[in-house]
This record gives structure tokens, C-alpha cells and sequence, in this order.
């Protein structure tokens, strides 16, 4: 399993200078050290199938999961009543959707192009369907579908009302189900 | 059925999720002689006690120094980073960047009414920050709460300069005379001059702008309200209304559901601060207020629950006051979250309400709650669908400003009145809306609900026999400035 640091990416490197630069430093133990690593190698893979499915490219989200262990190893060790997942969660999802928003804000930045044969080869006509969606609907969606999320978990994840995730999940919902019932025997 | 689709959908997700490669494309920084297989060694350089000033970081090699030399440039290009600092410790640049802008051509393919698309700009930056409210306060500026960095900023409204007036962990004059640790900022109001900055212990802070200052500079201290514990910890809004403008003295309301009640502070009359002996529930009624997302107050006082706006008179909800629906074909009802309004006097001006769920900003009187107008962004942008505080600032002309933090940003858009059209014959007539009478309504009871007068009534119903009103009838109610909406949506009162 590789470490954090082994997997880190450009411009997550631009933040580790940054952090050193420009933050007190904080003296980590070898014991916090290795309940990050414990936290990397638990949390990792979901967290990039998860962003994965929000972004819709695989080598974006595996960039985003390095950022958030990033900022997860500048708060690291967390306080025993902190729940890594959800924290991971909160900021991964943050990161991806303000990446994007820059990158909208941004226009003349060159977007790279999305690889996505992996999800074309796996289910083409759900993978159509999902990238229809806003992106924090996809990420509502996901939160709920696959985390067990409620909704209101979801609205403080995500900084929006309720209702409004209400909302972007029945139109997820119904945008859905068509593909997933065509397909009912 | 349902259950049915939920469990397919979940298996299909996971399936999907489950075929995303998990192996990483081999990186130029892995492969640039690190010899680390642990996250031991990766965080070492961090495990210094000492502050690192300037230099290169330590354990980080040629290649991977000579990368991160290219990389601060172009990492600079995407404005990842705010003043060098990275995003646990922001500080905002407040430059305003440009939107690229789309064509109003491109609008949804839905027929709307009274529609006006909006040109968002950026009016300061904060990055990947969760900014949790905006508030318009003393010196023309704005005041944000970024619940990332656990401060409070005022942003220049005319130079976009950006500067802290509220950090938590920072030392300040507290009620009882002493100094005191200020706690991470929850809600943002203002009042009489003052920024009120409400904190996770519930301590509530006044911040106030130097004399004849405008740079911004204060002097913060906390607000002597002695029962604050007991607002619970799920304080949902605050809010003030000002009674005495040469004191600049104010009530405070403060939206606490476990109180399932509106507590309402009139201040003391020597200025001492918010005396528990005048503490007062507001509600009539005690409620369920843990969905409150916004209220406001200008004499009459409204709420924002569970998507709905609601008018309070003396505590007690006005049935007969519902916003009009907007006319248009979306799907959606709205789901207002917050509310705001470009005069602050009783029953003048125009309330804006963010309805979330449609991504648009809805318009409509104070006095009837009739539609005026809704703003959406361009085609393409979601702008408006995730909102997290606004305020509306009166221009000329009948242009008025919002200003609204979302997704980091604090935008601002001018909400121009809608373009005169040629209306259609079904449209021609008089502005009206139809009001059905209730029981225990009477016509001088109905003309103060809309602040008529009884004559103007029995002119807009010549038909009617307004002396010998009965449950059930419907008048007509005139509306300066209301078109009246064609098709299935009565956007009337309660007809």
C-alpha cells in the first residue's frame, strides 16, 4: 500500500510547500503518523470511488483524495470524536465541486479531458445519466445511495438547505429511473 | 416499487463505484527518488517544532523542489491560493474576477414569466471556504462569515477590500467587565450601526466601526445578555430591529428551537446591554423552529421555515399573507431559503427571496406579497442553488444590487425591473388580486391587511356588496404595480 506522500500530486505538492512555509509547525508522533496511514489506507479507495462518480474522471478524483489527505494530514491527529470519514467526505466533496467552479470561472484554462472508459465499459447508460446531473446532485445522490446518508447529513456536508437536496435528489431520482427500468426483465 | 428502484440503484452504483481504477498513473513526484513507503517518513518534514520562514521545504527532492518551482505558477493561474496562504489559514484576496458570461440566448427551454437573467460577479474570492452568511452593515460593505477560517470578514463594497473584524480565539471585552476568548462565529446580524456576530457558545459579540473610520477598523466586545446559555445550541437566526434610530438601540431576536420559541431582547435603557427581566417569546404559540433558515423584521416580522415565508403581526402568523406563486412552468414549487428586501421600513419595498430548489431570486411586494419578478442565472451556471446569505442594496433608477456568498465566492448582480412588454388582451386590466373574506374578517379589517382604505376597496369591487360581507366571497384586491398572470396559477391570496 503506498503512503500518502508517495501518491502526492503536483499541485498537492504546491500545498505541502505551502503549509511549511506558512504554518506553525506542529510536532506529529510516530503513533499519529501511522493512525494517518491507517486513515489513508482505510478510507482511500472509497473516497476516490466517490469523487470518481461526482467528477467523473478517476484520475481527478485519485488528485482531489490527495489533496483532502493533505489537509487531513495539516489537522492530523484528529480529536477521538472526530468521524474521519465524514471529514474526508466534507472536504473532498468541497474540493471537487470548487474545482470545478474554478475551472467554469476560469474559462480560458484547458480542461482536461475526462477518461471515463472505465465507466462506459461498467454500466454506459447509468454512466450517461449520472453526468447529466449537477454535480452536487450527483454528490447528494451518492452521500445517499451508497453512505446511508439522510438528507440533512447531506444539506451540512454540502452547505445547502434541506430542501434543496430534497430537491436534487428526486430530480436525480427521476432522471434515473427510466435507465434503471428499462432494463427491469 | 420504490423500494425496488432504491435497492436497484444502489447496487448499480456500487457497481459502478466499484470500477473506478484505483491504480494511480505513475507521477513524476513518485517516481522522483523518494524513498518513502510509510507515511512516516512522508510527514517528518512536518514534525519540526520550529517556524519555517522562508527556504525550501525539507525532504523534498530536486526533481520534486524543481516541479513545485513550475507549479506555484501555475497553481498561481488557478488562483488555488490566497495571499500564499494555504486553504486552512485564507485570507481573501477580494480582487473581482470576471465571470465569463453566456448569452441570454441560451435561457432553458422552459416558457417563463417575468423572468430576468442575471450577470453574476465575483466580488471577492475566499476559495475553497465555506461561507455561511453575508450581512450589509456599517460602511457600505459587506460582512461575511467564513466558517472555514472562523472569521469574520468585511469586504469593501467599493474597493473589494478585504479585512478581518472577527476571529475566533481572539481575546476581546466580555459582558461581565473581563477579557474572554471569542468562539468560532455561527450567524452573522446587524443592527443599529453593529455587526453581531453570534458564536458556537452562544456568547453574542458587537462589532462596531471606529469613529469616523471607513477602512475599517473596530472595536469588538460582547454583548451583556446574561441568560444566552439558555438559547441552546442550535440557534437557528438572529436578527434586530431598530427602535430608537438616535440611540441606534434595537430589539434582538434570537431563533432557538430548543426554546421552540422566538426570544425576543429589548435593550436596557441605559445602553447596559439586553436585560434578562425583558426577555419575551415572541411566537404566540410555541413552534417547532428547528427548520428556520432566515427571518426578518421591519416592524412586521417574517420567518423562513421549511421553504416557506411566513408574516408575524404580534406574534402571531398571518394566514392570509402568502407570496404569490411565480407564474412559469417549473416543475419545482419554491423553497425559499432566505429572505431579504430593498427598503428596511414596514410594508415599503420589494422582499427578494431565494428559492433554492428552482436556482432563481423571487421578487415580491412587501405589502400583498404579490409577484413582481424572478432572476435567474445564465443558462449553464448554478448560481442561486446553493445560497447561503444575501442582502439587496436600493440603486437608481429601480436597479437594485444582490449581493450573495455562495460556493465561496461573495457575488453581486444587478436586478433590473422587468422590461415593459406589450401586453397580451388576457393580461389588460387592472392590477388586482383576489382575497377570499374569512370568518371574522371585516372591510376595515381587510383594508389594513393591505394597507388600504376601505373606499379603495369598494372601488375595485363595484359589483360587490362590501357592507354585508360573508365567509367565502371574493373580492378583488388593487395592487400598485402587480400584472396579473395568465394560465392555470392563481396567484392570488387565498381565492
Amino acid at each position: 500500500m503506498p503512503s500518502v506522500a508517495t501518491l502526492l500530486a503536483p499541485q498537492v505538492l504546491y500545498e505541502v510547500q505551502e503549509v511549511l512555509v506558512e504554518v506553525e509547525l506542529v510536532a506529529v508522533t510516530p503513533a499519529s503518523v501511522a493512525s494517518l496511514d491507517d486513515a489513508f489506507r482505510d478510507h482511500q479507495q472509497w473516497l476516490v470511488q466517490r469523487l470518481a462518480l461526482v467528477v467523473g474522471d478517476a484520475e481527478e478524483a485519485r488528485d482531489i483524495a490527495q489533496q483532502t489527505f493533505v489537509r487531513a494530514a495539516e489537522k492530523w491527529p484528529f480529536p477521538p470524536e472526530q468521524d474521519v470519514p465524514r471529514w474526508l467526505a466534507v472536504v473532498g466533496l468541497r474540493l471537487a465541486l470548487n474545482e470545478r467552479r474554478r475551472r467554469r470561472l476560469w474559462g480560458f484554462l484547458e480542461v482536461r479531458e475526462t477518461d471515463a472508459t472505465w465507466a462506459v465499459d461498467a454500466n454506459p447508460d447509468l454512466w450517461r445519466a449520472l453526468m447529466s446531473l449537477d454535480p452536487r446532485a450527483r454528490a447528494a445522490l451518492v452521500l445517499t445511495v451508497l453512505d446511508g446518508y439522510t438528507q440533512d447529513e447531506v444539506a451540512g456536508v454540502l452547505g445547502v438547505a434541506r430542501g434543496t437536496v430534497a430537491s436534487w435528489i428526486s430530480r436525480s431520482r427521476d432522471r434515473l429511473r427510466p435507465i434503471l427500468e428499462e432494463r427491469v426483465p | 416499487m420504490s423500494d425496488d428502484f432504491d435497492s436497484r440503484l444502489h447496487k448499480e452504483l456500487r457497481a459502478l463505484a466499484d470500477a473506478v481504477p484505483m491504480s494511480a498513473t505513475i507521477r513524476a513526484v513518485a517516481a522522483a527518488g523518494r524513498n518513502d513507503s510509510d507515511a512516516v517518513a512522508a510527514h517528518r518534514p512536518l514534525s519540526g517544532k520550529s517556524r519555517v520562514r522562508s527556504g525550501l521545504p525539507a525532504g523534498l527532492s530536486l526533481a520534486g523542489i524543481a516541479l513545485v518551482a513550475v507549479l506555484v505558477v501555475a497553481a498561481a493561474m488557478f488562483g488555488g491560493a490566497r495571499n500564499g496562504h494555504s486553504g486552512s489559514s485564507p485570507v481573501p484576496t477580494g480582487v473581482p474576477t470576471p465571470l465569463p458570461t453566456t448569452s441570454p440566448a441560451e435561457l432553458p427551454a422552459w416558457p417563463y414569466t417575468g423572468l430576468t437573467t442575471v450577470q453574476p460577479k465575483v466580488v471577492a474570492d475566499f476559495g475553497v471556504d465555506e461561507l455561511t452568511s453575508v450581512v450589509s452593515g456599517p460602511g457600505a460593505a459587506a460582512y461575511v462569515l467564513d466558517s472555514t477560517a472562523e472569521t469574520v470578514y468585511r469586504v469593501d463594497l467599493q474597493t473589494g477590500a478585504v479585512i478581518s473584524v472577527f476571529s475566533a480565539g481572539v481575546q476581546a471585552p466580555a459582558a461581565g467587565g473581563t477579557m474572554r476568548a471569542t468562539g468560532k462565529p455561527r450567524l452573522l446580524a446587524t443592527g443599529g450601526g453593529d455587526v453581531l456576530i453570534l458564536d458556537e457558545s452562544n456568547a453574542l459579540w458587537r462589532w462596531h466601526p471606529a469613529v469616523g473610520d471607513t477602512s475599517g477598523r473596530g472595536v469588538l466586545s460582547e454583548v451583556n445578555i446574561e441568560d444566552h446559555v439558555t438559547w441552546g445550541t442550535n440557534v437557528r437566526a438572529i436578527g434586530t430591529f431598530l427602535i430608537d434610530s438616535q440611540n441606534q438601540s434595537y430589539n434582538i431576536y434570537v431563533v432557538a428551537p430548543s426554546e421552540r420559541q422566538v426570544i425576543k431582547y429589548p435593550p436596557a435603557a441605559d445602553g447596559s446591554g439586553f436585560p434578562s427581566l425583558g426577555r419575551a417569546g415572541y411566537l404566540s404559540v410555541s413552534a417547532d423552529l428547528s427548520s428556520v433558515d432566515d427571518l426578518y423584521v421591519d416592524g412586521k416580522f417574517y420567518l423562513v421555515d421549511k421553504g416557506k415565508v411566513t408574516r408575524y403581526v404580534l406574534g402571531k402568523p398571518v394566514t392570509q399573507w402568502v407570496p404569490a406563486q411565480p407564474p412559469g412552468s417549473r416543475t419545482e414549487k419554491p423553497f425559499y431559503t432566505h429572505l431579504t428586501a430593498d427598503n428596511a421600513a414596514q410594508d415599503q419595498g420589494t422582499f427578494y427571496a431565494c428559492d433554492s430548489a428552482n436556482g432563481r431570486i423571487v421578487a415580491f411586494t412587501k405589502t400583498a406579497g404579490a409577484f413582481v419578478q424572478q432572476y435567474m442565472a445564465p443558462a449553464g451556471s448554478h448560481w442561486f442553488t446553493s445560497l447561503t446569505g444575501m442582502f439587496v442594496t436600493a440603486g437608481t433608477g429601480g436597479t437594485d444590487t444582490l449581493y450573495w456568498t455562495e460556493s465561496g465566492n461573495l457575488m453581486s448582480a444587478a436586478l433590473k425591473p422587468a422590461v415593459a412588454q406589450t401586453p397580451s388582451p388576457a393580461v389588460v386590466g387592472p392590477s388586482v388580486l383576489t382575497y377570499m373574506v374569512l370568518p371574522n374578517d371585516s372591510l376595515a379589517l381587510i383594508a389594513s391587511k393591505f394597507g388600504l382604505s376601505e373606499q379603495e376597496l369598494k372601488l375595485a369591487n363595484p359589483d360587490l356588496d362590501l357592507g354585508h360581507l360573508a365567509a367565502g366571497m371574493k373580492i378583488s384586491i388593487p395592487v400598485q404595480g402587480w400584472t396579473p398572470t395568465p394560465g392555470p396559477l392563481d396567484p392570488g391570496l387565498g381565492g
